[in-house]
């Protein structure tokens, strides 16, 4: 066996820089949870907008960002990537932040709130962009970070209890995953992808940094992000098309193909929260691509329509103001207004936030 | 457990390096335990319903060679009613329920028999087979009545291949597992030797071109007719490299403990004709019909007529044992049908190549044959593939359609956004278009057709051993290195595990 297993070391250089590139690169910040996060909302918090940020914990980013505001907006967004391009420009003269969190459940939504409510800071108004998955048991949460404050948060908005003092995040600093992680080839491939991907615009693979955006996404104060204008325009129109085909039969987040009894009552709870604390709440149903939703419209997904109207019935019981229509159709948005298969630009989600002041 | 996972990473080595410290006498238990483990990681009360299949096949193997004349067959037929029993409640209730619902339905009757909501038992299909194996084999006299039921048990959970094969055959494994396997050096290397390349296949090709096939085949209407014809030909080539994968893991895992499981797989694209085809793919399955299913039948020792009649039923029930679908009925049906056709046509054939000359021309004779066996075997792996037989119609009507050259750069972006995805290369060159992905893996595909024709002189360890160390680890390294900067980890089930 001893011969076999010093040539089996001779393999070892192998699996060494696979290691050593995954704990160099860290594409995760496996290995300091949280202070790569930290280090972004701490620019941000000074008024800076943050660049190059790259493999983030969006969850992380939002969560320390709104625990360091000392004061409710009087616009809060709370939402998906879909209105991550809002920006306070949008409502002059009224404070705006932007909470939406990329593929948000319903859960994760009543868990940002929370670390408002909890501190005593509710704003005037709250915009809630509403997705079908938000009835859709299997999607209640998308952040791990929230799970547990999710399931907390659910259990007293249903049997109608204030809320606790949200909880502190406890993390180890290795935990299990990590060490997992660490081992897998396809961390070791997203080591090396962000290693070229920093290489080629000349910047070190895990830094960011004050200013405009250069590599991956920037951070604005208000919580809003910017996808690099290049990055759209290189797109094309092939590129989305290509992908709203594929969305067509398998939406990203899904269509529930029925609407969970306890995810509306969630959602009923929370609205009747927000309406009961004085504040001023307005639905937002972002559009689909065009190409996406022709298709949905000839597969199980058209329940789609199910949904809007149910979402529409319940602003109209509450008398809440409702922007934006699944279907891009209502909208006159068409395949020109996406620069992915999933996202309208800003200039986009202006027009229809206009068309209903 | 999956092969393709990272608790299996930890399983393997630690299975191994116990079995060769303990002594003989102890090893049997453990890799009982450990095969009961690997099993246990995807559902484990299924564990159960192996052990009832091993408590009935070890006391039905004692009285059938204890008992004489018709008890001795009348035992038998208890342990065949137990297996496919559990076959039949698990896999095919629901299926048979829903088609006589149907019918009841379209006669107009009332059916009051409710679906069962049961998951089906992973690799069900391949332990049953493996168990009937032995009580038949023990009914024929081919096999003494295996005493320890530890070493039965071991027979039908042997980890490698439990869930997905190869079928083994009880006087090939059984006496294996009495055996004092002594480490040795040539074993483990060619088992690692094959493990790698085994996960080449599922890594770098199989679960590259699910990425491709997966859309194309949900929802072949958002998609031009060759993207749907490109989609069939990967297929073919995904569920080889899918189960040859899987097979080459499972014979190369069993091989580092000193085990030899039979070969399941023998270039089977490169087969002139359909009789070629089935003695290639999974050889331990079509051997297995027909050692307990086609010779029982008659086999060949049977008028002209019959002989085809045998050859249908045969691969029609194989169609069945893939999966309870129509689909694989049909699956199964063609190739029974190529079968025959191939039987009858022969005369005709040869006629037409010497009308047409080929004799002058072997070469272009054999590529013809070649083409046609391919293509014939998948247009029905379509029918393997899709989730209905109208969907499968469906696909094969749509092939046809938008072969306009104006779609050609759509099409390529269908590609690039299917094929690519999360692709390496493809990101790390932004620039790649679809045409260069699909030549990147396409060319993945050659390197795995070369290898395959090095190997028909001698098994690629073989070849492998026979070089300068530089250049054999050289290829291990570069393998390696293909396997992490080209391979798709998402961790899919293989192909074959619903089986």
């Amino acid at each position: 066996m001893k011969p076999f297993l010093q040539r089996i070391f001779l393999l070892l250089p192998l699996l060494a820089s696979m290691l050593f590139l995954n704990w160099f690169v860290d594409p995760a910040h496996l290995r300091a949870p949280d202070a790569y996060e930290r280090g972004v909302v701490s620019m941000l918090a000074q008024g800076q907008a943050v660049t190059n940020v790259v493999n983030d914990d969006a969850s992380a980013i939002l969560e320390y960002h709104i625990l360091a505001q000392t004061s409710a907006p009087d616009i809060l967004l709370l939402g998906t990537s879909k209105s991550k391009g809002i920006h306070s420009d949008f409502f002059p003269g009224q404070t705006f932040f932007n909470a939406a969190l990329s593929g948000s459940g319903l859960g994760d939504l009543l868990v940002i709130y929370h670390l408002y409510e909890s501190r005593g800071l509710i704003p005037d108004a709250v915009i809630l962009e509403l997705n079908p998955w938000l009835l859709s048991a299997g999607r209640a949460s998308q952040s791990k970070r929230f799970e547990a404050r999710r399931a907390e948060l659910e259990w007293n908005l249903l049997r109608d209890r204030a809320p606790a003092r949200p909880s502190r995040v406890k993390r180890s600093r290795f935990s299990q995953s990590i060490y997992a992680r660490i081992f897998t080839p396809d961390y070791f491939q997203s080591s090396l992808l962000q290693l070229w991907s920093a290489a080629l615009h000349g910047a070190a693979p895990r830094a960011y940094h004050a200013g405009d955006a250069t590599n991956g996404l920037t951070y604005f104060p208000d919580g809003s992000i910017l996808v690099r204008p290049d990055m759209i325009a290189n797109l094309g129109t092939e590129i989305p098309e290509a992908y709203a085909l594929k969305y067509g039969w398998d939406p990203p987040g899904g269509i529930p193909l029925q609407m969970d009894v306890r995810q509306r009552k969630i959602l009923e709870a929370f609205l009747a929260r927000l309406l009961e604390s004085g504040v001023k709440v307005t639905f937002y149903l972002p559009p689909y691509h065009p190409t996406s939703y022709e298709l949905m419209m000839n597969a199980p997904s058209r329940f789609v329509t199910d949904i809007q109207s149910y979402f529409i019935e319940l602003a109209q019981a509450n008398r809440v103001e409702v922007i934006g229509s699944f279907n891009p159709g209502d909208l006159g948005i068409t395949n020109a207004d996406f620069y992915d298969p999933t996202h309208i630009s800003t200039e986009a989600i202006l027009r229809i936030f206009e068309e209903n002041r | 457990m999956l092969f393709n996972s990272l608790p299996f990473y930890i399983f393997f080595p630690l299975v191994t390096l116990g079995y060769f410290l303990l002594p003989h006498r102890f090893r049997w238990l453990w890799l009982l335990a450990a095969s009961a483990y690997f099993y246990m990681a995807f559902i484990p009360a299924y564990i159960l319903i192996l052990l009832a299949t091993i408590l009935v096949d070890y006391f039905s193997g004692l009285a059938i060679e204890k008992a004489e004349g018709k008890r001795r067959r009348g035992f038998l037929i208890l342990s065949l009613a137990a297996n496919l029993g559990m076959l039949g409640f698990f896999k095919y209730f629901n299926f048979f329920n829903a088609n006589a619902a149907a019918l009841a339905h379209w006669l107009d009757w009332n059916y009051p028999i409710p679906s069962l909501n049961i998951l089906l038992p992973i690799g069900l299909s391949f332990h049953t087979f493996q168990s009937m194996a032995y009580t038949i084999e023990v009914y024929r006299g081919n096999q003494k009545a295996e005493r320890h039921i530890g070493i039965l048990a071991l027979y039908v959970l042997f980890y490698p291949q439990l869930v997905a094969g190869p079928i083994e055959r009880p006087a090939h494994m059984l006496p294996q597992f009495r055996e004092a396997h002594k480490f040795d050096y040539q074993n483990a290397a060619d088992g690692l030797r094959l493990m790698a390349w085994g996960f080449f296949k599922k890594l770098v090709i199989a679960d590259r071109l699910a990425l491709l096939v997966n859309p194309v085949f949900a929802e072949p209407s958002g998609y031009p007719g060759p993207l749907l014809a490109l989609a069939a030909l990967a297929f073919s080539y995904q569920i080889y490299c899918d189960f040859s994968g899987y097979s080459d893991i499972a014979i190369g895992a069993a091989r580092v403990m000193g085990f030899r499981l039979m070969t399941n797989f023998d270039r089977p694209y490169s087969s002139h004709s359909f009789s070629e085809f089935w003695r290639r793919w999974h050889i331990s399955l079509s051997s297995w019909f027909r050692d307990y299913f086609y010779i029982s039948l008659g086999g060949n020792r049977v008028p002209t007529w019959r002989h085809s009649l045998n050859i249908f039923l045969t691969f029609l029930v194989s169609g069945l044992w893939h999966g309870a679908n129509w689909t694989f009925v049909i699956w199964g049906m063609l190739h029974g049908i190529y079968l025959i056709a191939e039987q009858w046509m022969k005369r005709p054939r040869e006629a037409m190549f010497r009308f047409l000359r080929l004799g002058r021309a072997p070469r272009l004779q054999k590529a013809l044959e070649w083409l046609a066996v391919f293509s014939l075997v998948s247009l029905a792996w379509i029918f393997f593939r899709a989730p209905s037989l109208a969907a499968a119609l469906d696909y094969i009507q749509r092939i046809g359609r938008h072969w306009e050259p104006a779609g050609a750069s759509l099409l390529f972006e269908q590609i690039r956004v299917t094929l690519g995805q999360n692709f390496p290369p493809a990101i790390l060159f932004s620039s790649l278009n679809g045409a260069q992905v699909l030549i990147i893996v396409v060319l993945q595909i050659l390197f795995l057709e070369a290898v395959q024709r090095l190997q028909r002189q001698q098994p690629l360890e073989r070849i492998l051993a026979a070089q300068p160390a530089i250049l054999r680890w050289g290829a291990y390294y570069a393998l390696l290195a293909n396997i992490l900067l080209f391979g798709a980890f998402e961790q899919t089930t293989f192909i074959y595990f619903q089986f």
